[in-house]
């Protein structure tokens, strides 16, 4: 059984029992569309490791960044909202994501 | 249409603003975006829009009549695809500022294609996969072989550094899946995997809108994880271990 260890996060997963199997859920995410439009991983993304890069898109849409190996949210980016490098969103109907990894 | 991307090399987040987009580009109907370490390109419903990373301007605009799909480039070529003509291509060589109509080729259409009416084309090191409105097609860049399969409804494909192909078939029903081919030498009906949505690990989920597969990640042997963008969440699945992850919006 793998350990996903989420919880030294201090985001504590909780197990949907409306799935028929196990099922880890992480309800993270900021922003309030759930229009999910977009999705990037690094490429050596696994369920536990690397980090994966969220959109949704329409009101409330945001840019998110989620550390696999510690299942943390670690930066996003809404329209009124700056996140780690200073930006904010500059319109919430987002289509697309894609990103520039030297060597990639 | 806002876009954006992280420069892993400057560590910075790269947006383009409305109104650093330059020439006659209609930023909110852009199509998709791919990136290199040097420009992004945009498909967009008028044409081709080539960014500057390092100045975050435009650096070229190409128009061109109903626009581009969608855009994936390699190494060496930028490959455009279009509602009604197929595939075009632009060799990377020829990116300078200005109109770039006179470099963009026709590179493969119908009958060599399933349709001219080309929806998301994803590459890797010497192959391309392209779904459009009648299959999916898996081109062989170094020698334009071309193998297909027909008669579906293809939103989305894949295809991962050593050749595994994933695409999404989208009904209206309940039969939508995630297909999966391992290699590819010749024209295909049925794929090794299929996904059926409501089922296996797309248990609760009704739709799809984009997928990405890391490839030999999985925690059990040299099998992929699945990202993908579906109507609860991101969903990661790990096809060797079969754990799942959602990560969702709080509570």
């Amino acid at each position: 059984m793998v350990n996903l260890n989420f919880e030294v996060s201090g985001y504590i997963p909780s197990y949907n029992l409306n799935f028929g199997t196990s099922y880890i859920l992480l309800n993270i995410l900021n922003g309030t569309s759930e229009n999910f439009i977009s999705i990037h991983a690094d490429v050596n993304a696994s369920i536990n490791t690397a980090k994966v890069y969220i959109t949704t898109s329409g009101e409330g849409a945001a840019l998110s960044i989620v550390d696999l190996s510690r299942g943390v949210l670690t930066d996003n980016y809404l329209i009124d909202y700056e996140g780690g490098f200073k930006e904010s969103l500059d319109r919430e109907d987002i289509v697309d994501v894609n990103i520039s990894i030297s060597g990639d | 249409m806002s876009n954006q991307w992280y420069d892993v090399d400057t560590l910075q987040w790269v947006d383009t603003p409305t109104y650093e987009w330059g020439f006659s580009l209609d930023i909110s109907k852009l199509n998709q975006i791919f990136t290199d370490n040097n420009f992004v390109y945009a498909a967009t419903v008028s044409g081709l829009d080539i960014v500057s990373i390092e100045t975050e301007l435009s650096y070229s605009f190409t128009p061109y009549g109903d626009g581009y799909s969608t855009v994936w480039a390699s190494d060496d070529n930028v490959y455009l695809g279009t509602a009604s003509g197929g595939i075009k291509r632009l060799t990377k060589e020829h990116i300078s500022s200005g109109d770039l109509s006179s470099y963009i080729e026709d590179y493969v259409s119908v009958p060599d294609l399933t349709s001219n009416n080309v929806r998301y084309i994803h590459g890797n090191d010497t192959k391309l996969i392209c779904c459009t409105n009648y299959g999916v097609d898996i081109i062989r860049r170094d020698n334009s072989y071309i193998t297909h399969t027909y008669g579906i409804n293809v939103t989305k494909c894949f295809v991962t550094p050593k050749h595994d192909y994933y695409y999404y078939i989208s009904y209206d029903g309940d039969e939508s899946s995630i297909n999966r081919l391992n290699q590819n030498i010749s024209d295909w009906t049925d794929p090794d995997v299929v996904y059926t949505i409501g089922h296996t690990f797309l248990s609760d989920i009704t739709d799809i809108n984009d997928i990405c597969v890391t490839e030999h990640t999985s925690l059990v042997g040299d099998n992929n994880t699945i990202f993908l963008a579906t109507d609860l969440g991101a969903l990661i699945y790990d096809e060797g271990s079969l754990n799942r992850l959602l990560i969702a919006n709080k509570l």
